[in-house]
């Protein structure tokens, strides 16, 4: 837990804190549709799993941010409900991804079988990136790697990025994981799925960078570096997800 | 958008997310690329302005934006408010911002006992780091 995620809990803008914990709800159930942590079968079966997801989530954070004496009774109400709600995030994706981790192979054989689409795919693209970008965005290091790089800098790790992405992309098609359509043009490949995994780690990173306040400055080739800075990490996000889930 | 959920061939709406992807990760690197031929780097030029006064506990809050034209991010810059009356420096009130981006601003205060209002106020950003 990182210096930044309780001091973002009391001084981060309340509407966005707001906006992103229902944000994550949706997440949450679709994360449970692909990778929950019980073979759920209704709808509402799916909404109980991903509520539990997330009341574990925010109990685990209490108890480990009073436990790290983070949080305590003398503060304002507000600053303790926002460091819990903010902590909540990673820690409800760590309830809910625990299964496809830690649990028995027959389960995550199991769900690799569920045929995931199109949809299914950007939607676990954006989950990991979103998982990867909450996780670095809080660090002032974003910030700091920012402003420290020209914009040549910049289109030189957009396009790692992108490689990196293909790179994972190409990999699972080849290995039969992906569903590999026959007789495709291969470099659709890239078309299909990497500029649209890169374009949504992209949209992710902006969403969470601006969700922490980090785009109030008015400085649009800043604020686009910052999205390509933590790109970087959420492109790995996007292109492990399917790997992972 | 097509609402064909799991469609087994490249679907219509499949190439529609490609091309508004495309088109998203182009302008971004675009943009960019246009952003440094445009505008090559330039060191931080920060001026400080007055946003608002108001009244805050026993004395007054100047709440002051850090504005920086240079192309340069400027790091620990030090920002100073002065009050001055005819008979010279009435009181001086100082504040570390930790980054004015380049071509952006960052936000701060400055707090005085003596009423900005009834004084000069004058502000200026004392010195910078480079990031």
């Amino acid at each position: 837990m990182t210096m930044e995620m309780w001091q973002l809990g009391f001084h981060m803008p309340r509407l966005p804190l707001a906006l992103f914990i229902l944000v994550m709800v949706p997440v949450l159930i679709g994360l449970e549709y692909y990778a929950g942590f019980k073979e759920a079968t209704t709808l509402l079966d799916e909404v109980a799993d991903a509520a539990t997801a997330y009341g574990v989530g925010i109990v685990a954070s209490a108890v480990v941010l009073a436990l790290f004496n983070l949080i305590s009774l003398t503060e304002p109400f507000s600053s303790v409900v926002g460091k819990v709600a903010l902590q909540a995030v990673p820690a409800s994706f760590g309830a809910m991804l625990a299964n496809s981790l830690f649990g028995v192979q027959g389960a995550a054989e199991r769900r690799h079988k569920r045929d995931i689409g199109f949809w299914g795919t950007l939607f676990l693209m954006g989950v990991g990136s979103l998982f990867l970008a909450f996780n670095v965005a809080p660090t002032e290091e974003m910030v700091l790697i920012a402003s420290r790089m020209t914009v040549w800098h910049a289109v030189g790790l957009a396009l790692t990025s992108l490689l990196i992405i293909h790179a994972f992309v190409y990999a699972l098609a080849f290995r039969g994981a992906h569903e590999a359509p026959e007789g495709v043009w291969r470099a659709s490949l890239f078309f299909r799925r990497t500029v649209p995994g890169y374009a949504i780690a992209l949209l992710v990173s902006a969403y969470v960078l601006w969700t922490f306040g980090r785009y109030d400055d008015h400085a649009l080739a800043r604020s686009l570096m910052q999205a390509v800075v933590l790109g970087f990490p959420a492109s790995i996000g996007a292109a492990a997800a399917r790997l992972v889930v | 958008m097509a609402k064909k959920p799991a469609a087994p061939n490249t679907s219509t709406a499949e190439w529609i997310v490609a091309a508004v992807s495309a088109a998203l990760v182009l302008s971004v690197v675009g943009y960019l690329i246009y952003d440094g031929v445009r505008h090559p780097a330039t060191p931080p030029d920060v001026t400080v302005q007055v946003d608002s006064i108001q009244s805050a506990g026993p004395g007054y809050l100047v709440r002051v934006r850090a504005v920086n034209r240079g192309r340069t991010t400027a790091a620990d810059v030090i920002l100073e408010g002065e009050l001055r009356a005819d008979t010279g420096r009435v009181e001086t009130s100082e504040t570390t911002v930790d980054y004015v981006p380049a071509g952006g601003e960052q936000g701060a205060g400055l707090y005085f006992t003596n009423d900005p209002r009834r004084h000069r106020l004058e502000l200026r950003a004392h010195g910078y780091r480079e990031p």
